[in-house]
């Protein structure tokens, strides 16, 4: 890790071990919270590129989007609950 | 998909509560507003455009979420006054009605859907998978590059595959056999993208593991898209876009297709085929 950058490798690691939070369930790469910020790979970036951290712009609507998807996983864990 | 979905699983609850029942209006407009809360959809089909099945679901929500409606919803009062919206912003085409929707689910999974008994439970998913399928392309408009993990990815091969068998034998399969190699491997790449952004709105658990029951049960339907998609590959003409180069092309037609996938199958124009063609760039495989 560099200060602004995380590889893919790495992402991942801190995804297995918890450290790090997805904001999609089941996706292999997309929008990440660890230590404390929201790191991302920009969509028109190499498939292979590292994660930068988000801006405070694009933080708010990472937080915003986190929101739904938590909202989300709480009522697909009622439903697979029911099941 | 999704949005025709809810639309069709509201229509169920409505159509299961007793037809005399003074509260019928309000029973449904009080379990729409349930799980839109719950799922914090306001966000999920906003604008007031969208497709047919998005523009009556959302106008059904605006009822049901509205404090000074007292009649509660009915679902071809939404449509209808959808439709109204439609035709005061010059709108040239016909909206679809319930009827058309009931038809058409019927179709594409050929009188063999298997959805839950219970009205409110196939409310609850289907609005689920919905809102699953609106965040995943809210972060992608964002510019934020998601990919789905290799399970998922695994998941939407067998769904193209099951709808590849499914489509053998009827006139698209003459369709794809007048195609080049090229086109063919655009085509299939094309496919994939849809139906991998299908399978992870459908399938994927709160745990994030992907439920391939629920993934299969898609298949009929992931037929009708493909061939919808071959028929829409075939009528558009498009030229390419001057100042676009293929890697720009292609992001773009990444994009387009999870934001059109919310509800129906992606028209993939010769733009798009011309620059998944000449892409350079492949996704790598990490083995996981």
């Amino acid at each position: 890790m560099t200060d602004d950058k995380l590889s893919q490798e790495r992402v991942r690691e801190l995804l297995d071990s918890g450290e790090a939070t997805p904001l999609l369930a089941g996706m292999e790469v997309g929008p990440t919270w660890y230590a404390d910020r929201w790191w991302y790979i920009p969509d028109e970036a190499a498939d292979d590129a590292d994660y930068q951290p988000a801006g405070p712009e694009l933080s708010e609507e990472f937080d915003r989007l986190r929101v739904r998807a938590q909202a989300i996983e709480d009522v697909q864990a009622e439903l697979d609950g029911r099941r | 998909m999704f949005a025709t979905e809810a639309l069709l699983a509201l229509d169920k609850y409505e159509r299961s509560l007793p037809a005399d029942a003074t509260d019928r209006g309000q029973q449904t407009a009080d379990r729409l507003a349930h799980w839109w809360k719950q799922l914090k959809m306001d966000d999920a089909l906003r604008g007031g455009g969208g497709t047919d099945a998005e523009q009556i679901l959302a106008k059904a929500a605006d009822l049901a979420l509205d404090p000074h409606n007292h009649e509660g919803l009915r679902v071809e009062d939404a449509a209808a006054q959808a439709k109204m919206m439609a035709d005061f912003r010059g709108r040239p085409t016909a909206m679809k009605d319930i009827a058309d929707f009931r038809r058409e689910f019927g179709t594409a999974y050929g009188g063999t859907a298997d959805v839950p008994a219970s009205g409110d439970e196939w409310l609850a998913q289907s609005l689920t998978r919905l809102a699953r399928a609106s965040l995943l392309r809210d972060v992608v408009t964002r510019g934020a590059k998601a990919e789905l993990s290799r399970p998922l990815r695994d998941a939407a091969d067998e769904l193209v595959q099951q709808g590849q068998k499914l489509m053998d034998g009827q006139d698209e399969l003459a369709v794809r056999q007048q195609m080049s190699a090229a086109e063919d491997a655009s085509y299939r790449h094309q496919v994939r993208l849809v139906v991998g952004s299908l399978v992870y709105a459908a399938g994927v658990t709160a745990s994030g593991a992907p439920d391939l029951a629920q993934a299969a049960m898609l298949a009929p339907a992931a037929a009708v898209a493909i061939t919808q998609t071959v028929k829409s590959w075939n009528a558009r003409q498009n030229p390419p876009e001057p100042g676009l180069d293929p890697a720009q092309a292609q992001l773009r037609s990444v994009r387009t297709d999870l934001t059109n996938t919310l509800d129906t199958p992606t028209p993939a124009t010769r733009r798009d085929t011309r620059a998944i063609r000449n892409a350079t760039t492949r996704r790598p495989d990490h083995g996981r």
